[in-house]
């Protein structure tokens, strides 16, 4: 293990990978700090354009941008008040009102040193389980997978934000707009329409940058007159003391667990990890009243549970092909449209490309660090860059990157179809990482079903001797039904609380 | 009953925007249903090519139904909220809609190349983004010009792509 990691360090930094993670993270960074732009957004757009590359190169190009795009996003939350990336949120109430007092240096620095430890601890989480995972999850079978698959689909779906119905309702839609096609197992064509371009189904990438990149347009349209004034920097210190990280170290250590444990949840975004990690830190703080007003601790909290999640998402994608997060589900995307079978012979038949993976992810923490320490008070200029200028370069990209997919315009129109649709999601607060997840699993949980069915003569209900798929149905069910079960009992205790005042 | 039914699925905090989703969803999984309905059912094959589709269709079909439920449990509606901070432009973001279909059109009909198409789109896209600010449209203008016809040498030439002409 040690000695293959060292390898893929070594890989990494020989100057053509280096190269790919430098420009990745750099652009992560950019993108994230402009408000409006989305490292899914970035990715989803590179795609194409990683067509020619060597698959490797492509992959931590992109997950390089991945690492950078939640970094940036910290620099609008704390000199904006804007959030460059969701999972910037929570920095925004304390990383700005530190900002606006002339501490602009200081929150930086405490952000960015966060960034660096979250993402770093989120590595180590990475390198101890992603191999005993792998093996693990080589013993499963296609109803283990299909069971697992099923779980996946329905934590994303309850945990992810807004109400559990619409992340249910959102998972659903993303499986339907996957079935149209061919059905390869008896060559049946279904939800065609007889429209012969839908044949071969919706292809991922125009989903992908409809949903992601064309929604974000309409979006950003909408929004065209939100701006902020920025607080300058100045010439302030970024780079903090070791004896200030000595103060925080347990909040760092506690914060980039919570990150990288939520990560590995699938479909549960950095947002979410950033938010149980701030709000953590301020249950267990000696000043939780001030948390919202320029808490270094709440600082620390967010930044290093949200880059932790990148890193906690990415173990059982490369370990079982489960999308951890939305943006886990594009990188899913990539890997498949570059021929590569993610699942969990990904480890077995692909090892020094998963590590390469790996020693991209660590490098790029490091990286993101020294590009946010040195250059943050220049990236800080970029957040005021016009959107009117951005937004309409944007969308020929993705009608390029489209129409170089098969060459036709019907695939140009399908991203501008669900641009409609993820715009239409996310004014009816109905989650789009359930969606993306939902599509991208929709076609491997049909497969293995079908083949369990096909490998049991009890057909399926010889799900019934395998306990681990039992297992991962009984969390599924459990996930359901517990918001229900808790608020009966809720209202059980409160009516038993009635009565008692009554007599 | 009602009260039952607000307890158990709660009530939606968007509901002028969750009536009409779950309506779309509902007509959706009809449809669904409706096609399913179509595909004869498999020779060798257990699982069959309908039994998803119609499961997916009862699937959205149910959660659009809770939905509206939610959505009518929240009855009276409360007042839509307004963005606080700035003015939200629907009119720019119908705009740069109809524009962008404008431009995947004009192409897919072979009314306009890449080229020009490109030229025009980001000239009048970056004019209704700024507002018509005189001077982003000049600045748009050449940005458009610069990569209408950069743009189009690059993929053609250095990608290979065969852009509409």
């Amino acid at each position: 293990m040690v000695t293959d990691l060292f390898g893929a360090l070594a890989y990494i930094a020989s100057p053509v990978p280096f190269f790919w993670v430098l420009l990745g993270t750099t652009l992560g960074i950019f993108v994230g700090a402009v408000p409006g732009l989305t490292g899914g957004m970035l990715i989803a757009l590179s795609i194409p354009l990683t067509f020619t590359m060597n698959s490797t190169h492509a992959l931590i190009l992109m997950v390089a941008m991945y690492v950078g795009s939640v970094s940036g996003g910290l620099i609008s939350a704390t000199l904006l008040k804007m959030p460059g990336t969701p999972s910037s949120v929570m920095t925004t109430f304390d990383g700005y009102p530190m900002a606006a007092r002339g501490e602009a240096g200081r929150a930086l620095g405490l952000s960015i040193g966060a960034s660096l430890v979250g993402g770093l601890v989120a590595g180590v989480f990475i390198v101890v389980l992603s191999v005993p995972l792998s093996r693990w999850a080589t013993t499963f079978g296609p109803f283990e997978y299909f069971a697992m698959v099923l779980m996946a689909l329905v934590l994303i779906a309850s945990i992810s934000q807004g109400s559990m119905v619409k992340g249910l309702l959102a998972g659903a839609l993303g499986i339907a707009f996957a079935l149209p096609g061919l059905n390869p197992s008896d060559g049946q064509l279904r939800l065609t329409f007889g429209w012969h371009e839908l044949d071969a189904g919706f292809d991922l990438l125009p989903v992908l940058l409809g949903v992601f990149v064309m929604s974000q347009i309409i979006i950003d349209a909408l929004e065209i007159e939100k701006k902020g004034q920025p607080i300058s920097v100045g010439g302030a210190k970024v780079l903090l003391s070791l004896s200030t990280w000595r103060r925080h170290w347990g909040n760092l250590l506690r914060s980039s667990v919570i990150g990288t444990w939520i990560g590995i949840l699938p479909g549960v975004g950095a947002s979410i990890s950033s938010m149980v990690a701030y709000a953590t830190a301020r249950s267990v703080s000696k000043e939780p009243e001030a948390f919202g007003t320029g808490s270094e601790e709440g600082i620390v909290a967010s930044e290093a549970a949200n880059n932790a999640n990148v890193g906690g998402a990415l173990i059982p994608l490369i370990t079982m092909g489960i999308p951890g997060s939305p943006i886990d589900a594009i990188l899913l995307g990539a890997l498949i449209l570059h021929n590569i079978q993610p699942g969990p012979l990904l480890f077995v038949n692909n090892a020094d490309f998963v590590w390469a993976l790996i020693a991209a992810y660590l490098v790029a923490n490091i990286l993101m660090f020294a590009i946010m320490t040195l250059c943050v008070k220049w990236i800080a200029r970029l957040m005021v860059v016009d959107r009117a200028l951005l937004l309409p370069v944007i969308f020929v990209a993705c009608v390029v990157g489209c129409y170089a997919l098969h060459n036709r315009m019907f695939d140009v129109w399908v991203m501008v179809f669900f641009g409609l649709v993820g715009f239409a999601m996310a004014r009816c607060k109905v989650p789009l990482g359930p969606f993306v997840i939902g599509f991208v699993l929709a076609g491997i949980l049909e497969e293995d079903l079908r083949s369990g069915m096909q490998l049991s003569d009890a057909g399926f209900w010889g799900i019934l001797d395998r306990p681990i798929a039992l297992g991962f149905i009984a969390v599924s069910v459990l996930t359901l039904i517990w918001p229900f079960a808790q608020s009966a009992l809720a209202r059980r205790a409160r009516d038993r609380r009635a009565k008692e005042t009554t007599t | 009953m009602a009260s039952r039914l607000t307890e158990l699925f709660g009530a939606s905090r968007t509901p002028r925007g969750d009536v009409a989703l779950s309506l779309a969803v509902l007509a959706l999984a009809g449809i669904m249903w409706w096609q399913a309905l179509k595909i004869p059912p498999p020779f060798f094959d257990p699982l069959g090519s309908a039994v998803v589709p119609k499961s997916v269709a009862i699937a959205l079909a149910l959660f659009a139904a809770i939905m509206l439920l939610r959505a009518l449990n929240a009855r009276p509606w409360p007042a839509r909220e307004r963005e606080t901070g700035y003015r939200p432009r629907p009119d720019i973001a119908a705009g740069i809609f109809l524009l962008a279909a404008a431009y995947v059109g004009a192409m897919a009909l072979g009314l306009l190349s890449f080229e020009i198409a490109t030229i025009l789109f980001l000239a009048a896209g970056t004019a209704l983004l700024a507002r018509f600010e005189r001077r982003t449209v000049l600045l748009g203008a050449a940005i458009a010009l610069l990569l209408g016809i950069g743009g189009t040498l690059l993929f053609t030439h250095v990608f290979y792509i065969d852009l509409p002409r």
